[in-house]
């Protein structure tokens, strides 16, 4: 059989290192090739990068040591993110990664508070949560290892400059012998018989050959659409916004252990706080903000000075019709984009490397691993689609043009069963495979005001003595673990995961505890 | 709350029907009432529930007030590992479909690619498996070091028995009985307005739960039709006395189709499927399998048998038949308009019986059965595009694809796969990387541990005898 020998890497960002990383680690042993092309012409994009809890399994796999980790890309934790302005002007929730209370026999918890909701007795449902009544108090523990523990009870991703996560991956990368090569691909050249693409020269003359080449390579998607033409659809009719502006910043107050996310008329601002600085960002639908006024829009809301000059960024939300076509992978931009709402964009990369490292061909390529991973990869896209979406429909909000445009959308009938069972009876519709589980959807749909009119008549069971009783007790024990749990900045200094910069990061020290 | 707002009727007198009222009373308590209208507390086509359950029952049952040393003490009820399948016409004609937890990873690689490097089996690295084949029982323990923690188990019963006890229970609780024949469905609006009795009694409810298996009076009233996929027929029989036998069923196949024998506490219970052309006993009877065109219409829904028809091969026809009862609980409707709880109720269903029908369609995945119409028309059953795409991707690579919330998970899948005898052609690729020294230390640990484990565990009567003896002392008796 003609085995594997040799893979080529395109692309030198996030989703480049990351593959390099994780395909070394587990193939060193195959004694297979891997090669990085990239090139220091061409930018890499990420100011400051939210991610999922599912990156601290991925940086487990290649035994990166936490603190250094957090230290090299001046990561922050992160319990989740807060929405403003998304149901209506004003509003603001936190969607958090972790679930509300316990679930009570066979009956969610979030349906026990409905039902005491319904007599306006209790506090909001975000009380009954650890991870939101932490990130409120900008304050951040690791969990304990007692799951059914309130204040174990989360999950926790970080919140790190992805071009310092793409450097610190290929520090690791050179130990594990990956080679890299500085150039730009000019050409790439196909096997007439097979379609493949056989070999890939560079501007200085250089030829690279390989049996599969994972295309790193952004938007362009050098191998996967200049080449193979493999086609992209398309969902800027779900999801409009086409662009966004970027920029750094000082930082100010208190170090929050989460992403803001901030509607706006014609899309939605970012704000993410790394340990020395702060990544901002407005995402936004051309169609109703020139570029000029949507980077005077970011800029007015610095919290402090800016660090560069703001970054322009286009796109079109949707992905490549076949994400492995011929003996190309496309992993990262160049596979698909949905907006950074929800921090998908490194989980996207991620999902895409597992199955890449489970479907890894044993020879020649195996037009079922192709089908098999392109099928998963489809699904994990449109589920973070569908999910995306939810935050601009599920609001009251009609005072632009952008929000009258939802207002009218015709959502995908999946969606509008979801929407429909939770208004009936807060009742979310299950799935196993996908990243956004029945938590996050209540988070988003309860936090936009879409207040269900009925609950499951289980709660009933209950009497309500009873059913207040039982939530008191976890207010009670939450409220206690939230007070017990030192602020984030505490917590990173006696971790030991605090970033030499961010000890300078004069802006912040100074404005600490103001 | 006082009065319970809603009225919840179930029609039916068998298992399902018991079954389901011990459920609701459980988990709606004060929030609805419960009446059971039932002229007969038989059906036939019960025993086709099948007398094993698959370990997703023992939560199931607790959580109905039906826990485990009840079950022991107070019926004849046995442990179950599984399913023995002998001359079955696979690549391999005999395996235990057993019960286990996640198969463990050896060096970052699932295990069971090592097995296709090696050409392995995979039983003896199964303590479950093993466990049963021997005869032995033991509870897993909760130290996931411990070998046998990784055995999973599930119970065989006697559905009449059950059913027996069940609504003698049902008695005790606040459930109406009503002991009378239907004359009459009142049907207005697509939707039931009142049941009517021999009596002239009139019977209203929010929500009815038609359990009357093949009868189907409630939702063919609602005109749900049923989709009939193959006709067959079973006889069953019990045999009294005798020692309690080992914690699987033996099913065996034969030129017309198969039987299996149960064993429990001083009884065993012996079901057969043929082709209704076949010879069989004249207590047989027909059957059909096959599923409703939409399971809830209007204010009913359709449970158990009323609702689908499925052979007994494996434990589906439990699973489906809890399933069902945990999807109605979680849909019970909030207001008089069930259109949101039917629609969602109906495509969970429909997900349901599909991965079920997946997984019975693939015992059938053979190249060469005899020329009987059982043989014939099982095989003439559509492979449909799930189950295709998982048999496809299992034997290309070994990998077992997986859908949302399967009633089967991968490791049933994993063991029925390799139990037939299909053999992935490929591996994982990571499989080359590994050190062979230490996977070969590793694999023969995980035997050696599993065999030494089996060697200690005592005969199931002897483990049922043990443990009734301390139930006993503890007063569970």
């Amino acid at each position: 059989m003609n085995k594997m020998r040799k893979i080529c890497i395109l692309g030198g960002g996030t989703a480049g290192w990351m593959a390099a990383a994780a395909l070394s680690n587990k193939f060193n042993a195959l004694g297979l090739d891997i090669e990085l092309v990239e090139s220091d012409q061409i930018g890499t994009i990420g100011v400051g990068e939210a991610t999922l809890p599912h990156i601290r399994f991925f940086n487990q796999a290649l035994g990166i040591d936490e603190r250094e980790f957090m230290k090299s890309t001046h990561a922050t934790f992160k319990l989740g993110i807060e929405f403003c302005d998304w149901g209506r002007l004003g509003d603001h929730y936190v969607h958090p990664f972790g679930d509300y209370g316990f679930p009570v026999g066979d009956l969610d918890f979030h349906q026990l508070w409905l039902k005491l909701n319904a007599a306006k007795r209790v506090p909001r449902l975000d009380e009954y949560s650890y991870p939101v009544v932490a990130a409120e108090k900008g304050k951040f523990q690791l969990p304990g290892p007692d799951t059914n523990k309130i204040g174990s009870n989360f999950g926790y991703a970080y919140q790190f400059d992805s071009s310092l996560y793409a450097k610190f991956l290929r520090t690791y990368c050179e130990g594990k012998g990956v080679a890299r090569t500085e150039g730009k691909v000019v050409n790439a050249v196909r096997d007439p018989n097979t379609g493949d693409v056989r070999k890939i020269e560079l501007d200085d003359g250089r030829e690279i050959e390989a049996d599969l080449y994972v295309d790193c390579s952004g938007f362009r998607g050098v191998l996967i659409e200049q080449s193979l033409e493999t086609g992209y659809d398309d969902w800027s009719h779900w999801l409009p916004c086409n662009r966004a502006v970027a920029v750094p910043s000082e930082s100010r107050g208190k170090l929050l252990p989460y992403t803001r996310a901030t509607a706006r008329k014609a899309g939605w601002q970012w704000r993410i706080p790394l340990q020395h600085r702060t990544g901002n960002g407005h995402v936004y639908w051309n169609e109703f903000i020139s570029d000029d006024e949507a980077t005077a829009q970011l800029m007015g809301t610095l919290e402090g000075p800016a660090l560069a000059d703001p970054k322009q960024l286009y796109f079109k939300t949707g992905r490549r019709r076949k994400f492995w076509n011929q003996n190309v992978v496309c992993i990262g931009l160049s596979g698909g984009f949905l907006e950074p709402l929800e921090s998908t964009s490194i989980h996207l990369i991620q999902e895409g490397i597992t199955a890449l490292i489970e479907l890894f061909p044993d020879g020649s390529i195996n037009a079922l691993d192709r089908e098999e991973y392109n099928e998963r990869m489809a699904l994990n896209f449109e589920r973070v689609r569908d999910f995306l979406l939810l935050h601009y429909v599920a609001t009251q909000r009609d005072d632009s043009e952008m929000w009258r445009y939802f207002r009218n959308m015709k959502l995908p009938d999946s969606l509008n069963e979801k929407l429909e069972a939770w208004l009936t009876r807060g009742y979310i519709l299950k799935y196993e495979f996908g990243v956004f589980l029945p938590p996050s959807w209540i988070a988003v749909m309860l936090g936009q005001n879409l207040v269900p009119s009925g609950y499951d008549p289980r709660a009933d069971r209950f009497a309500d003595t009873d059913a207040m009783s039982k939530l008191e007790r976890i207010l009670r024990e939450n409220h206690k673990a939230v007070e017990t749990t030192p602020e984030q900045q505490t917590f990173l200094t006696r971790y030991g995961a605090e970033s030499e910069s961010a000890r300078l990061a004069a802006g912040r020290m100074d404005a600490r505890g103001t | 709350m006082t009065n319970p707002s809603r009225t919840i009727v179930v029609y039916g007198g068998g298992f399902a029907a018991h079954l389901t009222a011990a459920a609701f009373s459980r988990s709606l308590g004060r929030a609805a009432r419960l009446v059971i209208v039932a002229s007969d507390q038989t059906a036939e086509s019960d025993a086709l529930y099948g007398s094993a359950s698959a370990p997703t029952a023992h939560n199931f049952f607790e959580s109905i007030g039906l826990d485990e040393p009840t079950l022991m003490v107070r019926t004849h009820s046995a442990f179950s590992l599984g399913t023995r399948f002998t001359n079955w016409p696979s690549g391999s004609p005999s395996w235990i479909q057993t019960y286990h937890l996640p198969f463990p990873i050896l060096s970052g690689v699932p295990f069971q690619h090592f097995l296709t490097e090696r050409g392995a089996a995979l039983e003896p690295y199964l303590i479950s498996a093993r466990a049963a084949a021997k005869g032995v029982f033991a509870h897993p323990p909760d130290d996931p070091r411990h070998p046998l923690s990784r055995a999973e188990y599930g119970y065989q019963f006697s559905v009449s028995e059950l059913q027996e006890f069940l609504s003698k229970r049902n008695e005790t609780q606040e459930i109406e009985l009503v002991a009378e024949r239907l004359r009459e469905v009142q049907v207005a609006d697509g939707r039931i307005s009142a049941l009517v009795l021999e009596s002239g009694r009139q019977i209203e409810a929010d929500l009815f739960i038609d359990c009357s298996a093949d009868e189907r009076a409630l939702v063919s009233a609602l005109g749900a039709s049923f989709e009939t996929v193959r006709e067959l027929r079973a006889s069953s029989s019990r045999q009294e006395g005798g020692q309690l036998g080992p914690a699987y069923r033996s099913l065996t196949a034969s030129d017309h189709g198969w039987s299996a024998i149960t064993p429990l506490q001083g009884r065993t219970e012996t079901l057969s499927i043929t082709h209704p052309s076949a010879q069989q006993a004249p207590t047989a009877f027909e059957f059909t399998t096959g599923k409703l065109d939409e399971a809830w219409v209007g204010n009913c829904v359709a449970i158990g048998h009323a609702a689908w028809g499925v052979e007994p091969l494996t434990p589906a026809p439990m699973m489906l038949l809890q399933r069902d009862i945990e999807r109605a609980l979680d849909l019970i409707p909030v207001t008089n308009d069930h259109r949101v709880e039917a629609r969602e109720y109906n495509r969970r269903f429909e997900d349901d019986i599909a991965h079920t029908n997946a997984f019975q369609r693939a015992l059938f995945a053979v190249e060469n059965v005899p020329e009987d119409r059982y043989w014939q028309d099982a095989v003439a059953v559509p492979v449909d595009a799930k189950l295709q795409r998982k048999l496809t991707q299992f034997k290309s690579r070994g990998i077992l694809v997986r859908y949302d919330l399967e009633p089967f998970n991968e490791e049933d899948w994993a063991i029925l796969l390799n139990g037939m005898g299909i053999k992935p052609e490929r591996y994982d690729r990571q499989v080359d990387g590994v050190d062979q020294a230490s996977i070969i230390q590793q694999l023969e640990g995980i035997e050696r541990a599993v065999a030494q484990m089996v060697s200690k565990m005592p005969p199931h009567h002897v483990y049922m005898t043990n443990m009734k003896r301390y139930l006993e002392k503890q007063n569970h008796g």
